[in-house]
């Protein structure tokens, strides 16, 4: 304590001269730093450096370097480090310890300086566990996880340091808090390990991703989802501006085929996976109608039995495919519309003939047509019973949803009185359709 | 059924043959072939459908059954020797197939209306209800009500008829006599029978041709069929066509009969061949050809030995004489 009054002593008196006494560069924790003198008569001389916190005293030797005094090389550590070889240990308790040095040259210098922290910027990790160990990730997805945030001015202590603010996890506008302490006594680095899973969630139709660490869980839709790791110390601890890490959940690519698809009612529609190639698991879901498995999904639109709906009318198919523990999503627009209406026509007047005498000429006419985007649809025809001799015939565009082909003759079909002659539409894939009509002929 | 799948066959002689031109999606595809005929193949839309069929021998030919319950609906081809193309709709509907029907007639139901095809069929793909059934023949409008049910099939026999020679053995000069029996779904003035015979032959109604004809109850009506005198022996075919539907007897012509032909066809009362009247071995027939022991029996080669005596006898007891 005596000491301790001399040096204030000393720095009071000599304050006002020319001379100057500094750290060079600022002591941090684990820094090397030394205690400058300059101008100065002396061409050696003694600086005693004092720890505040802890009253340890050093005595080091000045030494002329150009044209100025130096100490030996010094190095801000606690206890628990282990000091470089090539320089001289000085003691602290923790990071922000005041060190007060002076000395006696220049009739009397001293100077005054907190211990600052670790050098080393702020960073964030995301890793996951694999058999190669831990390995750096940029997505989330069903393993096992560590966030490791890479702090090391949070060192302050030989004991673990807890992360001021903590760890702040974010999903959209929710956040959770998580409490961390460093990792070990000097690592500087503040470990979040939590088991990431990817589940399909039946009762709402939707992927969750569910995190789950020590005893308490969070799960949120995961698509196309970004969580965010921050941190939340505040400005007072640091210099350091707070870090941020975001990642998305990375679900299964899932690719079906077709994306979107119009449907008449009482027709067939098939949709494919078609990737995963090979997946172990295979949901669909139609507007929220129970489920389906299996590769491919037949939807019928049926026929409506008591309430007409108005047409189009949108359903919605989810697909939920699993490859090993990953799932992924895919969506199919269908867009219901009206049957189409094949009819047998007059050429001339365009109405729809009921019975033809078979030497008479016809149209084959579709009307509701819709969503085709062919300028030429193609309707099969041909006669019921023996020696059908099915044709295609081309109908063109004639309006919004409306077909019809050239004029044709029975005599084609080597038709006859009494037999009926068919026309079925052939809706392109992946429609599935029995649209016909039957001609009788007299 | 049998029947009507006989006159399609003996009309046309095709090899191929399905069940219906209209099926419902919950029956099963039925197709005839015949022996050494390509097994049956079924296509939708040009492409190979792969139908399980199960076969068996019917009747000579082998029938074929594939259950497309799960298949789509719409126009489908089958195709063995011949390709024939059916359709397959959904029970929302109900049919009504009319058989047996002079092919050409316009049949109406509700307001549809067809003309039957060469095989005098036709048929109507409806909702659920009840129908008129209407047609007009000879100048008179039929009409019968039809009760059609989603995802039924009924079916309208228009006539059903047979006929039955009183003898199939005749000689030059005779005269036989032909039953036709007719059971149709309309009441009839009469049964209007057209006659198609060999050059030369002579037919000529029973007393009962202008009877009417009630529905739904068997009509037997008699024609005599004169055999002129120089007529070849041989086999011949007398065709009757009855309210468009034909039915054949085959007449085999012979310069001699049998003994028992004779026998049971012998007038005693007038002593002469009454090969009109229908064969029977009765007491008094049994008794003439006893009288006959020893002496030839007209229209034959044969003498009446007693072992041909204890033939007919024997026969005239099995028959319950």
């Amino acid at each position: 304590m005596r000491t301790l009054v001399i040096l204030l002593s000393l720095g009071a008196v000599f304050a006002a001269q020319a001379a100057e006494i500094r750290f060079d560069p600022e002591p941090k924790l684990l820094g090397k730093f030394q205690i400058v003198v300059e101008g100065v008569q002396e061409r050696s001389g003694k600086v005693w450096l004092l720890n505040m916190a802890s009253g340890k005293l050093w005595e080091l030797p000045l030494v002329l370097e150009g044209a100025v005094l130096k100490t030996p090389v010094l190095q801000a550590v606690r206890a628990c480090d282990t000091p470089d070889e090539d320089v001289k240990a000085i003691e602290i308790a923790s990071a922000g310890d005041t060190l007060v040095a002076a000395t006696e040259l220049g009739c009397g210098l001293s100077v005054t300086q907190k211990i600052g922290p670790r050098e080393g910027n702020p960073a964030f990790e995301v890793q996951i566990l694999s058999e190669e160990g831990w390995m750096r990730v940029c997505t989330l997805s069903t393993g096992r996880f560590r966030v490791l945030l890479r702090a090391p001015f949070l060192d302050r202590t030989c004991d673990p340091d807890p992360l001021p603010g903590g760890l702040v996890l974010q999903v959209g506008n929710e956040r959770k808090t998580v409490s961390l302490r460093e990792s070990g006594p000097t690592t500087g680095e503040f470990v979040f390990e939590f088991q990431g899973k990817l589940e399909l969630d039946r009762e709402k139709a939707e992927l969750i991703y569910r995190m789950e660490w020590a005893e308490e869980s969070w799960s949120f839709p995961a698509l196309c989802q970004t969580v965010t790791f921050h941190s939340a110390w505040e400005k007072e601890h640091t210099p350091w501006e707070n870090v941020k890490l975001e990642l998305k959940v990375a679900t299964l690519e899932v690719t079906v085929g077709p994306m979107a698809v119009f449907l008449p009612t009482g027709c067939r529609a098939r949709i494919d996976l078609l990737r995963p190639e090979e997946p172990d698991e295979v949901l669909w879901q139609v507007s929220g109608w129970g489920w389906v498995s299996g590769k491919t999904l037949e939807i019928a639109a049926e026929e409506p039995a008591l309430s007409l709906p108005n047409f189009p009318y949108a359903l919605l198919v989810q697909v939920f495919a699993r490859a090993g523990a990953n799932w992924g999503k895919a969506q199919i627009a269908i867009t219901v519309v009206e049957r189409p209406h094949i009819s047998f026509v007059n050429p001339e007047s365009k109405e729809k003939l009921e019975s033809l005498p078979a030497d008479a000429s016809f149209k084959i006419r579709v009307e509701k047509a819709m969503g085709l985007a062919d300028e030429i649809l193609k309707v099969r025809l041909g006669k019921l019973g023996l020696h059908p001799l099915p044709k295609e015939v081309e109908l063109r565009r004639v309006g919004e949803g409306i077909y019809e082909s050239d004029p044709l003759n029975p005599r084609e079909w080597q038709a006859r009185p009494g037999d009926f002659l068919w026309a079925e539409l052939e809706y392109p894939a992946p429609i599935t359709c029995a649209i016909a009509t039957l001609l009788p002929l007299r | 059924m049998i029947l009507a799948l006989a006159l399609a066959f003996g009309m046309v002689g095709w090899a191929l043959e399905v069940a219906h031109p209209v099926f419902f999606a919950r029956e099963p595809v039925v197709v005839w072939t015949l022996p050494g005929e390509p097994n049956p193949k079924l296509f939708l839309h040009d492409a190979l459908w792969p139908a399980a069929w199960t076969c068996y021998e019917e009747e000579g030919r082998l029938r074929w059954e594939a259950d497309l319950r799960d298949a789509p609906l719409g126009i489908w081809i089958v195709c063995g020797q011949d390709c024939f193309s059916f359709l397959r709709v959904s029970e929302d509907y109900g049919l009504v197939e009319v058989h047996n029907v002079p092919p050409g007639l316009e049949i109406t139901l509700g307001e549809k209306t067809h003309l039957t095809d060469s095989r005098g069929t036709t048929f109507f793909l409806v909702p659920s209800g009840i129908y008129s059934l209407e047609t007009r023949v000879l100048g008179t409008r039929l009409k019968k009500q039809v009760h059609v049910y989603s995802g039924k099939r009924e079916k309208v026999v228009w006539i059903s008829a047979s006929v039955k020679p009183t003898s199939s053995w005749a000689i030059p000069g005779t005269r036989i006599g032909m039953t036709i029996a007719a059971q149709t779904e309309f009441d009839l003035p009469f049964l209007p029978v057209e006659i198609s015979l060999p050059p030369g032959w002579e037919g000529e109604p029973g007393p009962d041709h202008l009877f009417p004809v009630h529905k739904e109850t068997s009509a037997l009506r008699t024609w005599y069929i004169s055999v002129p005198k120089d007529a070849e022996p041989g086999e011949y075919l007398c065709t009757f066509t009855v309210l468009g539907f034909p039915v054949s007897a085959k007449i085999r012509v012979a310069e001699k009969l049998t003994p028992l032909v004779v026998v049971g066809h012998w007038d005693v009362r007038k002593n002469e061949l009454d090969l009109a009247s229908p064969f029977s071995l009765t007491f008094e027939r049994a008794l003439w050809a006893a009288s006959l022991l020893g002496q030839p029996v007209p229209y034959t080669d044969e003498i009446m030995t007693s072992e041909l005596l204890f033939e007919i006898l024997q026969r005239w007891v099995s028959e319950g004489g």
